[in-house]
């Protein structure tokens, strides 16, 4: 009685084994395609939340340091996206210099009034530049990752921060620097089209338009930037695939701008 | 055996099922740390705003308190403590009351602070608190108000106002922690959420805002002479400030601190000196836009001996014409805002007399007139009209008289006022005289261009304050000749040239102006409303975010400082 039923546990039957490998599949089939799917969401989610306080970020710093200038201006750089030189936006940012140093000795200047103006440091002052330059994926080097730097020189200091990434461009309003200061950074939408390995790309013509298909290589993508001489076109998208660069239907590049208000009455001149 | 075995199977599925749960639960949890550290970054991206818009409260609070010290003093320090030293200095590293946290204590503030005191109003005033929610709980600010060491200028004491703003956490609230992205900290400073850079025991963003404000003189913003573009000066004549009891000039009331000039520079230079050497300006330029040209280039003597600063805050108002009164035939109402005093007046001219311009004289009907009467008084001018040119030709006289006379009557001879309105050219050519009576006051609305010289314009009344040209539009100005000119000239959009070798006392408000004969400009400073006037009003002269964060450096290694 015992041997017999031991036996009725010890197998499947072929017909059980059979079903039950079929459900297996199944189930493990459905159990990969929900991680797949769960980890391009949880992907896309993590880029796009990366994305959004790149963006918050850059416009906070720009707003923090027009309202704090004394004068504004906006000039180009030229820089290397890893392929060519391309010539970008550079908006330059007077500050007095507010502080008494440059480390953890740092207090705040007390305030003279010269000539009817406030100075602080003995009319020294700090300049604050904004452009984009290319780095590699760990934000140094050299590469073809496209960063919004702050860039803080003082006469002591030149430190340069990365404080955004995946930035395909950056525009500085030139007109009425007395008042105001408007620009715009457009970022690469990520979120939407992860990148993997591949790279972005965006200003390698001046006016910007369709990529050469030369450019890159497979998987890679362009962003048509600012200069475009078509304002519809700004933020297209294209893929490249097959060696050739085709439109992505229904998407653009993400940009965010400020207009921020000179208080320093000395700006305003 | 058998038995030995089923065991040992049914000990693999238990292991596989609880390795197969850690790994979901780690797979959980790493989802959701990252999630809520995205989460921070939200919160703590709100929070920091919010904090600014604490900050920038506390501003507010203090401008509104200065603002009103002359006009509302018993309100204007309500709540406002007085502490009765220094703001206290800085320290490296230091958490010093006044400056880094909020002070406490004090008496209550009745007036704006000396150098020795500062003023605070507590954070209790300035606070917004909602507990039962979801992230920040409440948002504070504390704000300074100091001399910074006795600012001040001619126009009186300017002060420092520093304002802290914070957005506050619930002390076990998870977003208090650092968000996932190093740079979101070096920003808004959240490394130091924990423990609060203003060292008090709040975790949440705090956001400080140094502001200088200074005080802006009653009356109008016009000087001596005040311009929307250019100033050119070549000639051997200068410019001076005085104050006499009588309004007439004499070097011993000259006044060299005066700030004489007031520069828009909106369309190039300021103002150009010729490089020869001499005194142009017995007094200050404020310009604005490209620093004044040969300043100085060849002295001593100094070209301007008083200060030259930058910006100018000037608004020159544009004057307009009287304007018909609808459904009363031959009314006109007249507004005009005087851009040395600031005084705005209106006007109702019931009556009017009409004259027909031209290439002389003016007519009415078909006589000459060579004469008017000032028939009027400050409040209510008499009113005349001139419908085209004014031509005072060579050899002839037109004259203003003064009278005791009129509806409403003048009481006074030494007060008669009329307001003749031109509506073409305004010339004197020749040997023409305009003899203006003394006791007259005489306002011209002119809509064209303004020849004149001093000899051809007699002002027996003697102060500037008496004859007033208001030119509309954008036209032209000349004076010119040997005579003394004593009147104002605000016309806001004309181009203006003083030659010849007499002087011109009064004042001048225009677009640009070139000085290139012998003749001196002296401005006569009863024109503003007394040699000290009050303040008005404050305006900022610096604003500056203290971000700074020393103690810390970011993710380069630097100290965080700018």
């Amino acid at each position: 009685m015992k041997i017999s039923a031991k036996r009725k546990y010890i197998a499947f039957t072929l017909a059980e084994l059979m079903v039950s490998v079929a459900c297996g599949t199944l189930i493990l089939a459905a159990i990969v395609a929900a991680g797949l799917s769960l980890q391009k969401s949880y992907a896309a989610t993590e880029a796009y939340t990366t994305a959004e306080g790149d963006q918050l970020r850059v416009l906070d710093y720009v707003a923090m340091d027009c309202r704090r200038a004394t004068s504004a201006s906006v000039g180009t750089v030229t820089v290397s996206n890893g392929i060519t030189n391309i010539t970008e936006s550079q908006l330059v940012l007077t500050l007095q210099q507010y502080y008494s140093a440059t480390d953890d000795t740092a207090v705040p200047n007390t305030p003279v009034l010269t000539s009817g103006a406030i100075t602080y440091g003995s009319g020294s002052t700090v300049t604050i530049k904004y452009y984009v330059k290319f780095y590699n994926a760990s934000a140094s080097g050299t590469g073809t990752v496209g960063y919004f730097v702050r860039e803080v020189i003082t006469s002591t200091t030149d430190n340069i921060t990365p404080i955004a990434r995946n930035v395909a461009t950056f525009t500085a309003n030139a007109t009425n620097l007395t008042n105001w200061v408007s620009c715009s950074i457009m970022f690469f939408p990520t979120f939407k089209r992860s990148a993997g390995t591949s790279t972005w790309w965006s200003g390698l013509n001046n006016p910007d338009t369709a990529p050469a298909n030369s450019v890159g290589s497979d998987g890679d993508w362009y962003v048509i930037n600012t200069t475009a001489t078509d304002p519809t076109t700004v933020g297209n998208v294209y893929f490249k695939s097959g060696g050739a660069y085709s439109l992505v239907q229904n998407e653009k590049a993400t940009t965010v701008a400020c207009k921020t208000f000179l208080r320093n009455a000395t700006a305003r001149q | 055996m058998k038995t030995d075995q089923t065991n040992n199977n049914k000990g693999s599925v238990l292991i596989i099922a609880m390795m197969t749960i850690t790994v979901l639960t780690l797979i959980c949890a790493t989802s959701l740390y990252i999630a809520s550290q995205n989460t921070n970054t939200g919160m703590q991206t709100a929070a920091w705003q919010q904090a600014l818009t604490g900050a920038e409260a506390g501003i507010d609070a203090a401008v509104r308190a200065l603002n009103q010290k002359g006009t509302s003093g018993a309100n204007a320090w309500t709540n406002w403590k007085m502490i009765s030293t220094a703001l206290p200095t800085p320290s490296p590293g230091a958490a010093v009351a006044g400056y880094t946290y909020e002070p406490t204590g004090g008496t209550a503030a009745a007036a704006v602070p000396t150098t020795s005191q500062y003023l605070y109003l507590p954070s209790a005033n300035l606070s917004i608190s909602y507990p039962s929610t979801e992230g920040t709980t409440a948002v504070t600010a504390w704000v300074t108000i100091d001399a910074a060491g006795g600012l001040s200028d001619s126009s009186g004491s300017w002060y420092r106002v520093r304002s802290t703003g914070q957005a506050t956490f619930q002390s076990n609230s998870v977003y208090k922690r650092v968000s996932n992205n190093r740079l979101d900290n070096d920003l808004r400073n959240t490394l130091t959420m924990n423990f609060s850079r203003k060292g008090n025991s709040n975790p949440g963003p705090t956001r400080t805002i140094e502001a200088i404000m200074q005080p802006v003189l009653q009356g109008g913003s016009a000087k001596a002479i005040t311009l929307a573009n250019w100033l050119q000066m070549t000639g051997g004549g200068s410019v001076d400030a005085f104050s006499s009891p009588t309004g007439q000039w004499s070097s011993i009331y000259r006044d060299t601190s005066y700030p004489m000039l007031v520069v828009e520079g909106a369309t190039g230079n300021s103002a150009k000196f010729a490089n020869t050497g001499q005194t142009y300006v017995y007094g200050g330029v404020t310009y604005s836009g490209t620093a004044p040209t040969n300043v100085n280039a060849a002295g001593p003597p100094k070209d301007v001996l008083g200060q030259v600063s930058t910006p100018a805050n000037v608004s020159l108002p544009t004057p307009t014409d009287p304007t018909p009164i609808s459904g009363q035939s031959g009314h006109y109402a007249w507004t005009y805002q005087n851009p040395w005093s600031g005084t705005t007046s209106s006007y109702s001219f019931n009556t009017v007399a009409t004259y027909t311009g031209g290439g002389g004289l003016p007519k009415n009907g078909g006589n000459t007139v060579t004469a008017i009467t000032a028939n009027g008084t400050a409040a209510s001018p008499g009113f005349f009209i001139i419908s085209g040119d004014f031509t005072v030709p060579g050899g002839t006289t037109f004259t203003v008289n003064a009278t005791t006379t009129g509806n409403p009557p003048v009481a006074d001879s030494s007060n008669s006022y009329v307001t003749i309105w031109v509506k073409g050219k305004f010339t004197t050519s020749g040997s023409g005289v305009i003899s203006q009576a003394s006791g007259t006051h005489v306002t011209w609305i002119i809509d064209g261009d303004i020849t004149v010289s001093g000899q051809s314009y007699n002002n027996l009344a003697g102060t500037a304050s008496s004859a007033s040209f208001v030119g509309i539009g954008n036209n032209k100005f000349t004076d010119s000749g040997s005579g003394t000119l004593t009147a104002t000239i605000n016309a806001p959009g004309y181009d203006g040239t003083i030659s010849g070798s007499g002087d011109f006392t009064g004042a001048i408000a225009a677009s640009n102006l070139t000085i290139s004969g012998s003749g001196s400009f002296h401005y006569d400073e009863a024109l503003n409303p007394g040699t000290s006037p009050g303040i008005g009003n404050y305006a900022y002269a610096s604003w500056f975010e203290d971000n700074s964060d020393p103690t810390h450096k970011d993710m380069n290694k630097n100290y965080i400082v700018y």
